[in-house]
């Protein structure tokens, strides 16, 4: 009896208990809401490449408990460059989309730079996540513009005029230089009798002169040549660091420098060449008649044991002179064509510098 | 004699004068633009010059001309043999969108043109410029804002890279 009486009232205390906790659970989970726990993804990009300045934010909201979506969020989302005086981007509303939990914004920011977006999310929970991008203008394939107007500003003037006139003078000045060595080695080896003496006379007189007027030629032109017509803008090879930063500089500097020890070396050579012409009797002498030189008409005055070998040592010594004569007319045009050679690899070098232009780099 | 002493030592004046021209101390590389600085690949591409001084530009930094606050953008960053430049025009905080930008700009150490270039306004105070820089190198930038009827002038360096 007493226990079907409790029976009852243990069920209704257990029922009631039950209904009690439940009731507190309910009531108590809006005042729960502000620590509610709340987890936001956030993702910005642009949705066209070309212009990275429209920006569309995507924010998804689930419960950290359960992971379920988050319906009734309200977020807003602000942005501001750090390190920059401007006002930023204006406070911007989420929307929520279509699937539950997510939350989208678009917007257009004023400039390029490193944003930090941040998203403050009030309902149902307070918090916030930020997010740091760089945005920078669109570039290669994703350039809004595809084509543009250049312009080149150069125009044939009087500076090209005298570029081609300066290289042309300094080619005749080499021909010109290149062509008495080869003409005097010509002589020495080839052209002999009287006819040969009269031109042998010829060449001693004006070959000095012809020699110093192509230097002043080619050191004038020269001097031109380095500061205008190099791989580098004015002042060209007088500044050959700014030269040999350049793709290939450094060739062209050492190769430039090669070329005038092997001028120096010319000019000397070429002024070696007229005093040994100057020298050089048989270059000095005119034919007298009877086809004797004058070194031998003089011996003939002489006693006739020491006539013989006097001459003879005349001739030796005339011969010799004649092949030193030779000889440095031969190096000298051997030098003068290693100069055109070395000219042929600095043009070399010099394309090769823009290689990268024509043919593209990785 | 005498004469080809004369000849010899005129030759020996001018083999002088013309080595000349290669025997030229290096100059600073100041004198060209910005120092190289081949062994720090992050230092910096973009230089401007202030007051007759060339001096390390970040990039985005703005610089203010005549009233109006420029922001310069290069993209790709560092630059390459072509680069994107946006240049923000603003005034009192505000969006220049009346204004013309143009470019002039060559290789510091060749002579290649110089090119010269209209920026296309992309909207909101933008402006943008396409540059191909033909090469790796310095280039200079002479970059003109003629707005109101007024012309200024921005010099920059930019060094493009592969």
């Amino acid at each position: 009896m007493s226990m079907r009486w409790l029976r009852p009232r243990i069920r209704s205390l257990a029922i009631g208990a039950g209904l009690a906790v439940t009731a507190s659970f309910f009531l108590a989970s809006p005042a729960l809401a502000h620590g509610k726990e709340v987890t936001i993804k956030l993702s910005c990009r642009a949705l066209q490449a070309s212009a990275p300045l429209e920006r569309t934010c995507l924010a998804t909201v689930v419960a950290t408990n359960d992971g379920d979506p988050v319906t009734d969020g309200r977020l807003t989302l602000t942005a501001a460059r750090p390190g920059k005086s401007d006002d930023g981007l204006a406070p911007v509303r989420f929307s929520p989309e279509a699937k539950e939990g997510e939350y989208v914004a678009s917007f257009t920011l004023p400039a390029y730079g490193t944003w930090q977006f941040r998203v403050e999310i009030d309902k149902p929970a307070e918090g916030q996540v930020s997010l740091e991008q760089e945005i920078l203008p669109p570039s290669g394939s994703d350039s809004p513009v595809d084509q543009v107007e250049i312009q080149l500003l150069r125009a044939f003037d009087l500076r090209d005029v005298a570029n081609i006139v300066s290289l042309g003078l300094h080619l005749v000045g080499t021909m010109v230089i290149l062509g008495a060595n080869a003409s005097i080695f010509v002589m020495a080896m080839f052209i002999d009798g009287p006819a040969g003496m009269r031109i042998r006379r010829s060449a001693v007189r004006f070959f000095p002169w012809l020699a110093l007027a192509s230097f002043a030629l080619l050191a004038i032109s020269g001097a031109y040549n380095a500061a205008y017509n190099s791989p580098s803008s004015s002042p060209g090879l007088y500044t050959p660091g700014r030269v040999a930063s350049l793709p290939f500089g450094d060739a062209y500097v050492a190769t430039f420098a090669l070329k005038m020890v092997l001028a120096g070396v010319l000019v000397c050579g070429t002024g070696l060449l007229a005093i040994a012409l100057q020298k050089t009797p048989s270059w000095l002498a005119l034919p007298i008649a009877g086809g004797a030189s004058l070194g031998q008409s003089r011996q003939t005055e002489r006693l006739v044991d020491g006539r013989a070998r006097r001459s003879r040592d005349a001739d030796t010594e005339a011969t010799t002179r004649g092949r030193t004569i030779a000889v440095i007319a031969a190096a000298n045009v051997l030098d003068g064509v290693a100069i055109l050679a070395l000219v042929l690899v600095m043009d070399y070098l010099h394309l090769l510098s823009h290689a990268e232009a024509l043919f593209g780099g990785s | 004699m005498r004469e080809a002493s004369i000849v010899l030592a005129l030759l020996s004046v001018l083999g002088l004068v013309a080595c000349g021209g290669g025997s030229a101390e290096p100059s600073s590389p100041d004198q060209a633009g910005p120092a190289r600085e081949t062994s720090a690949p992050s230092g910096p591409r973009l230089w401007i010059k202030e007051g007759g001084t060339t001096q390390p530009f970040d990039n985005g930094r703005s610089v203010s001309i005549d009233g109006t606050d420029v922001e310069i953008y290069v993209s790709p960053y560092p630059p390459g043999r072509t680069a994107n430049i946006d240049f923000y025009l603003t005034r009192n905080g505000q969006p220049v969108e009346n204004a013309n930008v143009s470019l002039q700009y060559d290789m510091t150490v060749m002579d290649h043109g110089p090119f010269k270039l209209l920026a296309v306004p992309t909207g909101r105070g933008h402006f943008l410029a396409p540059v191909e820089f033909l090469m790796t190198g310095d280039f200079w930038l002479n970059v003109s804002l003629s707005l109101g009827g007024q012309e200024s002038v921005i010099s920059m360096l930019v060094r493009s890279e592969r």
